[in-house]
């Protein structure tokens, strides 16, 4: 399943950079921030887990960088530039793996790298054929997307956000809604292919267990408005096992870190 | 469909149609008002014969077509308009959804005053007929794909038109066939009014027909021709809308 890809990111300097970054809603009329003064580095290819209750802002935080929202105040830079707006440079997964239904599962894949003008016709179907090996679905490229299971439909989303070699992948959630088994086996893959791929990656959770176990850094939100109370360096060998005691210690002290407590189990 | 449905049906029709013979036959039911199915049919073969039904069934969907034609065509983008821009909606969204309501044979007299007893008449009624409907269900259609297929679509790069071509359109398909197919519906009807209202000089219609049917007392003719538009009726739903269907079903996984 593990294949090496060479991949555009350079692993030195800041790839994203949030700066005092304050966003609004307007709820029944009034504009109540939903984060406030947010600001956050990211390197170049590091994997940086958000963590948070639900409604502290950690998805609206990954909507900005996308370019799907505005902030009111701050901005948010990618390398030199400063994101006005989408690009498929900062390539989005969701909960939902929001497959076309009107293309097959090779379709899917081949329609973000259409999208891509780095990358030469004739190299497309042989590209997208190998991401979906890589996430383990190679004999599937001619099903229909109602015809694969939640797990499923998540490898090819993220085969069709991989292939098209973004410099930044954001996750929101995307592993919520499968059962523990299909999860547990997504972490394994997810991390060979990010060891392999070495991708800028900012993934939302609000599973304390799964950022330790996929996460360079934790960072951990509260709202609201959400602002980022702590961070978290993860110094462990990869491939991490979620079942592994010292990941659950881990992830038990940034919980009583979330709550307010002092931390049970040394080590961190 | 398996062998014991199939003789359901056709057992079914075969009593009917052999219990209406019957009743014609022993004269229970009046002949001069309600012919019985063989006397239909001898009236379909010697109308197919001398080729009266054959070119007023040419006449009638040439009429249908050009009207529905240019109902899709000028529906299916103002409707996908319509849920993209609010002030469209705001102002023609409304207008068809008031002429959505007005049965089309009240177009008649309007048509017949501004075109005369013409081709145009026709069309003019056919278009009034289906253009709102099928705005209406393209307009729903749009409406109804998921956000999230825009935001993933987003984040991949598409924007603008490559997004209304490739990721709106095709994920509205199921809504845009349902307008088209209640279009169809509805442009039908209208002809078939408009044809039996107005004498039109330039070709005669199945509307025609039966309405000549009428005025000679033809009662064969008139059940003829009722029958022709119902099987007109039934293959283009089985020919072009059924199998449009199945398709999306299986596609997006909705079949039962």
């Amino acid at each position: 399943m593990v294949a090496v890809v060479e991949s555009r990111a350079e692993v030195t300097g800041t790839e994203l950079s949030i700066r005092n970054v304050t966003k609004q809603f307007n709820i029944k009329g009034k504009s109540t921030p939903v984060i406030k003064d947010i600001s956050l580095e990211v390197r170049a290819g590091e994997f940086v887990c958000i963590v948070g209750p639900s409604g502290c802002g950690k998805s609206t935080l990954l909507n900005l960088v996308a370019g799907l929202e505005h902030p009111e105040e701050g901005a948010i830079w990618e390398a030199k530039e400063q994101i006005q707006g989408p690009s498929r440079d900062r390539l989005m997964m969701f909960q939902d793996a929001a497959l076309f239904p009107w293309l097959d599962v090779l379709g899917n894949v081949m329609f973000s790298l259409k999208l891509a003008p780095q990358i030469p016709k004739e190299k497309r179907i042989e590209l997208a054929v190998r991401y979906l090996r890589m996430v383990g679905l190679g004999r599937f490229r001619r099903s229909f997307v109602h015809e694969l299971s939640g797990g499923m439909k998540q490898r090819v989303a993220l085969a069709r956000a991989l292939a098209a070699d973004p410099s930044i992948l954001l996750m929101d959630e995307p592993f919520a809604a499968l059962d523990a088994m299909t999860r547990e086996q997504l972490y394994f893959d997810l991390q060979h292919i990010w060891m392999s791929q070495k991708k800028t990656v900012l993934l939302v959770t609000h599973n304390i267990r799964e950022a330790v176990c996929l996460g360079d850094r934790v960072v951990l939100m509260t709202g609201s408005p959400g602002i980022i109370k702590d961070q978290f360096e993860i110094d462990m060998p990869r491939p991490r096992d979620i079942n592994s005691v010292s990941l659950a210690q881990t992830a038990t002290n940034i919980t009583h870190a979330l709550k307010g407590a002092p931390a049970v189990f040394q080590g961190i | 469909m398996n062998m014991r449905r199939i003789t359901v049906s056709l057992l079914f029709f075969l009593v009917l149609l052999g219990g209406w013979e019957a009743l014609v036959r022993f004269e229970i039911i009046d002949e001069f008002l309600f012919p019985a199915p063989t006397q239909i049919l001898s009236y379909l073969i010697g109308a197919l014969k001398d080729r009266s039904l054959i070119f007023a069934s040419g006449i009638t969907l040439k009429r249908l077509m050009m009207g529905y034609a240019v109902g899709l065509i000028c529906g299916l983008p103002l409707g996908m308009l319509c849920a993209r821009f609010k002030a469209l909606d705001d102002t023609l969204g409304l207008l068809a959804l008031g002429f959505q309501t007005l049965p089309s044979v009240c177009w008649v007299p309007l048509a017949l005053l501004w075109f005369g007893q013409s081709e145009g008449a026709m069309l003019f009624v056919v278009i009034m007929g289906c253009l709102w409907s099928v705005l209406l269900a393209a307009k729903h259609g749009v409406e109804h794909v998921p956000p999230l297929f825009h935001r993933v679509a987003s984040t991949m790069g598409s924007s603008g038109l490559h997004q209304a071509l490739f990721v709106t359109l095709p994920a509205a398909l199921p809504g845009i066939l349902g307008g088209m197919k209640q279009g169809w519906a509805f442009a039908w009807r209208s002809l078939m009014a408009a044809e039996i209202y107005v004498t039109i000089l330039t070709g005669f219609g199945l509307g025609h027909l039966l309405h000549y049917g009428r005025e000679l007392h033809a009662m064969d003719q008139v059940f003829g021709v009722m029958l022709v538009i119902m099987l007109c009726g039934y293959l283009v739903d089985r020919v072009v809308f059924s199998p449009a269907e199945r398709y999306l079903h299986r596609r997006w996984g909705t079949a039962a």
